[in-house]
């Protein structure tokens, strides 16, 4: 597969298009960071961020390939482990317990949202997932989704959003995360 | 303005990038000061970043379930590269076997040498050292002098042996050069075991027992001889190659007796041809087909003529 081929069916949401990608350039991404003192997990997760670096570029329209792919995720993995090394020595330098707690209450309602949107229909997952992550235009969404016109995509992605939020801010004050 | 409703409507339009510039420098300055709008716009953006953060956790999780055949790939490689590692190994094996092997035959001249000193040494020539034989010419001819005077005041057997090979030595107890009659003279190696277990009776010499041990040790796996194979097609008139740790002369050697001398250095082993009165260097390291160049050097003439003596 070509790389204009590649961008191309990524620009459609082919998800196919990245395992291809994944497939291809696993062993020269993870390498690069294996031989800078990661290991193959840390590379592993590192190249999987870099592909969705990649994928939220390609998908939203904004990338123009001045250079092949393989180039383009290589530069990505490679800011992308510097900022882990940074962040790695940093951490080590601060008082751990206070970031533990932080961490953890952070995680917790990272966990608490990701288990709302599970219970949002898959056309709401899919507009907030448009509209948020892929960072597609209300034009976009309207196209892709078969809907009239922007308007329509917007109130819909609004409604979707207003559910989100009610069901999180229950949850939440269950978990005391909330006065 | 401060009910809740609006403080949602607010921060989702700031957050969704639809304020004027007037209106975001004011939410920002609201922002600051009010606890309120603090704490939705906090949630707000946490919400927001959990939907990121679900998309790309599904995604990771779609690539985590790839197999990825570069790993295959990279075992493959690992296989291809510890064959090649065990194939230097054994090729590095091999050479240092051979070499291993040259250097215990050259030592084990050098031995068998200075152990005919320690020999003569107790009669008459005791500053006469293990030789420490150069391959130039010069320093040869030091060392056959050297040998030449113990061979005129003892035994021939013990001249010839510090001069020749180890494996000449034992077979050439009752003659100087090994002579060998036509047609298919070799120079054949004799039970080295038996000669080697008399010195030790003779010398009662510990560490040269070990290390006879030792050289039987690798006699056992290589014999130790050098071949000789005349070929008279007409083709190559008087040339001769070393090929597989074997001799080739090419030329009349049929009607005519030659002799091969081979003189030992505790580097390596040197060779001349003895034929029709004139001596010849046999370059062992001469696999090519090279015609044979008479020596004219006086001295190590000479010199070569003691030792077929």
């Amino acid at each position: 597969m070509k790389d204009n081929e590649v961008l191309e069916r990524i620009i459609h949401g082919d998800e196919s298009a990245l395992d291809y990608v994944y497939k291809k350039y696993y062993r020269m991404m993870t390498n690069l960071v294996m031989k800078n003192s990661g290991t193959e997990e840390e590379a592993k997760d590192i190249f999987q961020e870099a592909l969705v670096v990649f994928w939220r570029k390609a998908i939203s329209g904004n990338l123009v390939l001045t250079s092949k792919i393989s180039t383009f995720i290589y530069s990505i993995c490679l800011n992308l482990w510097r900022k882990e090394l940074e962040r790695k020595s940093r951490y080590s330098n601060e008082e751990k317990d206070g970031v533990e707690y932080i961490n953890d209450e952070q995680e917790e309602k990272i966990k608490i949202i990701h288990e709302c949107i599970n219970e949002l229909g898959d056309t709401c997952k899919k507009i907030l997932n448009y509209h948020y992550f892929d960072g597609l235009s209300m034009q976009d969404i309207a196209e892709k989704l078969g809907y009239a016109n922007t308007d329509t995509a917007k109130t819909k992605k609004y409604k979707c959003k207003q559910k989100l939020f009610e069901l999180v801010k229950t949850k939440y004050s269950k978990s005391d995360f909330l006065d | 303005m401060n009910n809740k409703l609006n403080i949602e409507e607010l921060v989702g339009r700031y957050l969704e990038g639809e304020m004027s510039d007037l209106e975001r420098l004011n939410f920002e300055n609201q922002l600051v000061n009010n606890p309120s709008i603090q704490e939705e716009f906090q949630f707000q953006k946490d919400v927001i970043e959990g939907i990121k953060d679900f998309r790309k956790a599904e995604l990771k999780a779609r690539l985590d379930n790839i197999q990825v055949p570069a790993s295959g790939i990279y075992q493959f490689i690992g296989l291809k590269v510890a064959a090649l590692v065990t194939i230097t190994t054994m090729l590095g094996f091999g050479a240092y076997y051979t070499f291993f092997n040259d250097s215990q035959e050259e030592q084990k001249s050098a031995v068998v040498i200075s152990q005919e000193d320690t020999i003569a040494e107790s009669v008459e020539i005791p500053d006469v050292p293990t030789p420490v034989v150069e391959e130039s010419l010069k320093t040869e001819n030091i060392e056959v002098e050297k040998q030449a005077k113990p061979d005129n005041r003892k035994s021939d057997k013990e001249s010839k042996k510090a001069a020749k090979n180890e494996s000449e030595k034992t077979q050439a107890k009752n003659k100087d050069t090994v002579v060998k009659e036509m047609p298919s003279p070799n120079i054949v190696k004799p039970e080295s075991l038996e000669n080697i277990a008399e010195e030790n009776v003779d010398t009662k010499d510990d560490s040269f027992e070990v290390s006879n041990n030792s050289f039987n040790a690798i006699n056992k796996l290589a014999e130790e001889k050098i071949d000789v194979e005349t070929t008279s097609d007409g083709k190559k008139d008087f040339h001769y190659q070393f090929y597989n740790k074997k001799l080739f002369l090419y030329g009349d050697f049929d009607k005519t007796p030659y002799e091969i001398l081979e003189y030992n250095t505790n580097k390596s082993t040197l060779y001349y041809l003895y034929y029709q009165g004139a001596f010849y260097e046999l370059n062992s390291n001469q696999m090519k087909i090279s015609p044979l160049k008479e020596i004219s050097d006086e001295k190590l003439i000479q010199e070569l003529e003691l030792l077929r003596k």
